[in-house]
């Protein structure tokens, strides 16, 4: 477990307004180190996909309809991270009721009994829910010392944010401009623990159907329904990776093929790749027949 | 308007009283500068090239020094890359047709990644560049406007002052006005007044736009562009396409 490296008192919860200079910092010198800041999937294919994994510092959301694989891959990456090189452990928020233990137990390598140590879960009810819960994990990761048995917390998993705007809110006019400051001062939130601890964060969203003309890289075909991910702009806006996971039947043999595609990223082609959900988790497959499969539009 | 009987011929204007001032020359206005100098300055005016000749064409010839621009669009259409790809074409040696010049990055949304600063940097010739990382949490709307006002007017003046070409790249939100929800650009209508030019990017079905929505002086105009593994480039079919003005 790496000491605690020195810090300045931590800033005051309510407001993520840094009090310090920003000190400008030469990106080539940065280079060595942003490439060793990724947390793998656990599969050379996905992990391709992603240049090496998801990055530190920056905030990834995973999109998809029900049962697409978001929540598997979460509790995977919850068992990875204590393993990687980020050595660290991982803050599960879930706002969708039972967290499933069973599945994480039965994805925990029985080489590590001691894993489950490393992945903190806590449930949020409500948006303010949600942001106590991330003002109390900026404190705990400000004071790391307090608990000296676990690995620090470099991974943050939010498990999923359109299950907290479901209720309470309609689509009038008043209620979006509400919606919008929420959205903001959780992603603030989410960005300033990211920054500042070095953290991988994910955010997994559910989709909606959307009309037509609606285009570009957001918008896909997933079991036969033309698909968005929820919350809209004002959400798409506080995210800077957006990973869409999509399902298709395959026509002629009756198969569900499942697709990861990078929706937008600003170090990432927008490509996808294949992948299958087994027992033991969620895995790249080579797309059969096709060398090098092409873009989905 | 009278001459004072030791002026030299006739550029400079005087104003009685003025004849006590040291400097015999004194300018009716300090800091102002007679339009002929203006518009030489502005013919010798560099310009940033964006990697794109068509997207380069409807801006004059990329993006201008001296002034503010702001490129507007929903997310993932490509504002960063733009971004990243400018701060890299800024730096390009005078030798090869670029301006010399360093860039300042200042990144609000933690998008700046620099393995892909890296790839734009391999793909077009490399420099040294500054990252600014902060965030802003502003809860007081007055103070907001105040923060935002203050800071246009700063960013006119630093560009103006040094020559700088100012980027601002803005989000997109929905708007309900007019009884329906329509996209506009975020921070409201008077942030809209405070630039100079403004690039609106969006898609036209699976392909990227930029619509010359704002400038001095030249026409509404819509390019294609394309974001490659090198960076920002013309459309494939850029050759063949018609481009519509709208």
């Amino acid at each position: 477990m790496r000491p605690p490296a020195p810090r300045p008192p931590a800033a005051s919860s309510s407001s993520s307004y840094s009090q310090r200079e920003p000190r400008p910092e030469n990106p080539l010198l940065l280079l060595p180190s942003c490439r060793a800041a990724k947390l793998s999937l656990g599969c050379p294919l996905l992990d391709r996909l992603l240049s090496g994994g998801l990055p530190a510092a920056s905030v990834t959301e995973i999109a998809g309809e029900s049962a697409s694989g978001k929540t598997q891959l979460c509790l995977q990456l919850a068992l990875l991270a204590p393993q990687s090189p980020l050595s660290a452990s991982a803050l599960f928020l879930h706002s969708d009721l039972p967290f499933p233990l069973h599945r994480l137990r039965g994805l925990a390598p029985k080489s590590r009994p001691d894993i489950l140590d490393h992945v903190l879960v806590a449930a949020a009810h409500s948006p303010t829910d949600l942001l106590s819960l991330l003002s109390r994990a900026q404190r705990l990761l400000a004071n790391p010392g307090r608990s000296p048995h676990r690995l620090p917390i470099r991974l943050i998993l939010l498990d999923s944010i359109a299950t907290l705007f479901r209720a309470d809110f309609d689509a009038s006019p008043a209620d979006l401009k509400r919606r919008s400051a929420l959205f903001f001062q959780i992603s603030a939130k989410l960005k300033e623990l990211a920054y500042r601890h070095h953290c991988v964060v994910v955010v997994t969203n559910q989709v909606v159907d959307v009309v037509e003309g609606d285009a570009g890289n957001t918008v896909a075909w997933s079991s036969g329904r033309r698909v968005s991910p929820a919350l809209g702009i004002a959400w798409a806006n506080c995210v800077n990776t957006r990973l869409f996971l999509t399902r298709e039947v395959d026509g002629a043999s009756g198969i569900a093929r499942r697709r990861m595609k990078v929706a937008f990223a600003p170090h990432l082609p927008e490509r996808a790749c294949e992948f299958v959900i087994r027992r033991d988790g969620v895995f790249g497959v080579e797309p059969a027949g096709e060398v090098g499969a092409p873009v989905l539009g | 308007m009278s001459y004072t009987g030791s002026a030299p011929a006739s550029s400079s204007l005087y104003w009685k009283g003025m004849e006590s001032s040291g400097d015999p020359h004194p300018p009716i206005l300090a800091g102002a500068q007679n339009a002929w100098d203006m518009l030489s300055d502005e013919q010798s005016q560099k310009h940033i090239t964006t990697g794109s000749g068509d997207l380069n064409n409807i801006l004059g010839g990329g993006i201008h020094c001296k002034e503010v621009t702001e490129i507007g669009g929903v997310p993932g259409v490509g504002k960063t890359q733009l971004g990243i790809q400018l701060a890299i074409n800024v730096q390009i040696p005078v030798e090869y047709g670029g301006l010399g010049g360093k860039a300042v990055y200042i990144d609000t949304e933690g998008s700046f990644m620099v393995e892909r600063v890296y790839q734009i940097a391999e793909g077009c010739i490399s420099d040294i560049l500054e990252h600014f990382p902060h965030s802003h949490d502003f809860d007081d709307l007055a103070l907001r406007t105040r923060v935002l006002s203050g800071l246009s007017l700063k960013l006119m003046k630093i560009a103006k002052a040094f020559n700088l070409a100012v980027v601002l790249l803005n989000q997109v939100t929905t708007k309900f006005t007019e009884g329906s929800f329509q996209l506009t650009l975020a921070l409201g209508d008077s942030w809209s007044h405070s630039c100079t030019n403004r690039l609106i990017l969006y898609w036209n079905g699976n392909d990227r736009y930029a619509y010359l929505d704002k400038s001095p002086s030249l026409p509404v105009a819509s390019a294609p562009y394309a974001v490659t593994g090198k960076g920002v480039r013309d459309a494939v079919s850029s050759n063949h396409k018609r481009v519509r003005v709208t």
